[in-house]
């Protein structure tokens, strides 16, 4: 028993500097709770109005153009948009929040489903996110072409707003379903190694 | 639409006795977050030296298991100890923080490691002895697997048996088997950490 005392003792004796004072802790904690909501609000807001700017955009284009095709395009650009409103308000409201007074074990495969979950959400991207809007505009830019080949104006700049916007399209794939889902990844293999010493057999619960 | 004026009194008064309410909750809260901080600051930082190394990090570490605590107190219903419930809260906050803090540990390992600027206030040989072996506990304990860390860190803090099983859900059997296995490997590790260093 000496030893353990002494590893008690040892444990208890270190010395810490305490950077913040209580007082202060209590406003950076309020603070820091704030900050983070008003973050997740935020970002949400943003996501919503630019999906609402687009809905409405797309849909007076739909009305006041004449050429078919684009309105098919115009349409399904501003349906994706209502799509991505309706899964960012359903899924993507922020962290959920799993309870921290859980047991250990019971936090530890919260957390992981909370990570599969997670990773499942950015690997559906291309289909709520990317791939609606992406064929709406491939259907546009099918309409402007037809209507220049019907013009008999034809060129390279036909091919620029495609190759841009399919660019663009290909990054934001590449930031969600592999920077994302890697980074993802790591973090849960390191639960994992926590969580399956604590889904041993030797669990109370 | 103008609401009738009886339902706008009462509408006003409701909205009057919510605000009470909150403040009341938020008072509550307060006190509530002054007094574990008062009670356990100094055992929430020596968990969070347990898990990472730096002052920073630690100061991070100690920063963030406090505001999980303050968003935690108003789900707390009484059913555990008020220090199980505290010990929970903790850990579970520093496991959740430790993929991103270890990412971070990573990138900047070069830095230097903690205690070094309380050497520099330690004067006595004696002192300066129990220090060492202290810092080799620290970091022996940080190269524990997690759940391992995390129950001698508890029994470190005093907390018994059945304190421990609430806590971490395992039963008392596994806590007492784990913890006499744990301790060995520390004394092992303390002397090598301790052996390396002369």
């Amino acid at each position: 028993m000496k030893a353990k005392d002494e590893l008690r003792e040892l444990w208890c004796t270190q010395p810490y500097s305490s950077a913040t004072k209580r007082e202060d802790l209590v406003k950076l904690v309020q603070k820091q709770t704030k900050r983070f909501d008003r973050i997740i609000l935020i970002r949400n807001l943003l996501e919503c109005t630019a999906a609402a700017v687009v809905l409405v955009w797309f849909t007076l284009f739909a009305v006041r153009t004449q050429d078919t095709v684009q309105r098919v395009g115009s349409i399904v650009i501003a349906a994706s948009a209502v799509c991505i409103i309706y899964f960012l308000l359903r899924y993507a409201r922020g962290p959920a929040n799993e309870d921290p007074s859980q047991n250990l074990s019971a936090y530890r495969r919260a957390l992981l489903e909370r990570y599969d979950t997670q990773i499942r959400l950015l690997k559906s991207v291309k289909y709520w996110y990317l791939v609606p809007p992406y064929v709406g505009l491939l259907i546009g830019s099918a309409g402007v072409l037809l209507s220049h080949a019907r013009l008999g104006v034809v060129g390279w700049r036909d091919l620029v707003g495609p190759a841009l916007y399919t660019a663009f399209f290909v990054f934001v794939w590449w930031l969600n379903e592999v920077k994302g889902v890697a980074r993802l990844r790591s973090e849960r293999a390191r639960l994992l190694s926590i969580g399956e010493e604590a889904n041993g057999s030797d669990c109370a619960d | 639409m103008r609401l009738p004026v009886w339902k706008r009194k009462s509408m006003s008064t409701q909205a009057i006795a919510q605000q009470g309410q909150e403040r009341v909750e938020d008072t509550t809260r307060h006190e509530t977050f002054l007094h574990l901080i008062g009670q356990y600051e100094a055992a929430l930082r020596r968990l969070a030296a347990g898990y990472v190394a730096r002052d920073a990090d630690r100061e991070d570490l100690f920063q963030e298991i406090a505001v999980g605590l303050w968003r935690a107190i108003p789900s707390y219903r009484g059913e555990a100890s008020e220090r199980t419930w505290l010990y929970r809260v903790a850990h579970n906050i520093a496991i959740s923080s430790s993929a991103r803090l270890y990412r971070r540990e990573k990138r900047e390992r070069a830095m230097p490691e903690a205690f070094d600027h309380i050497s520099a206030r330690l004067d006595s040989e004696q002192e300066l002895l129990r220090n060492e072996k202290r810092r080799a506990l620290v970091e022996a304990i940080r190269s524990l697997p997690a759940l391992d860390r995390q129950i001698v860190l508890l029994h470190l803090e005093d907390l018994s048996y059945a304190e421990i099983e609430q806590i971490s859900g395992l039963s008392q059997s596994a806590v007492a088997t784990r913890l006499s296995r744990v301790r060995e490997r520390l004394k092992e590790e303390m002397q090598a950490r301790e052996m390396g260093r002369q």
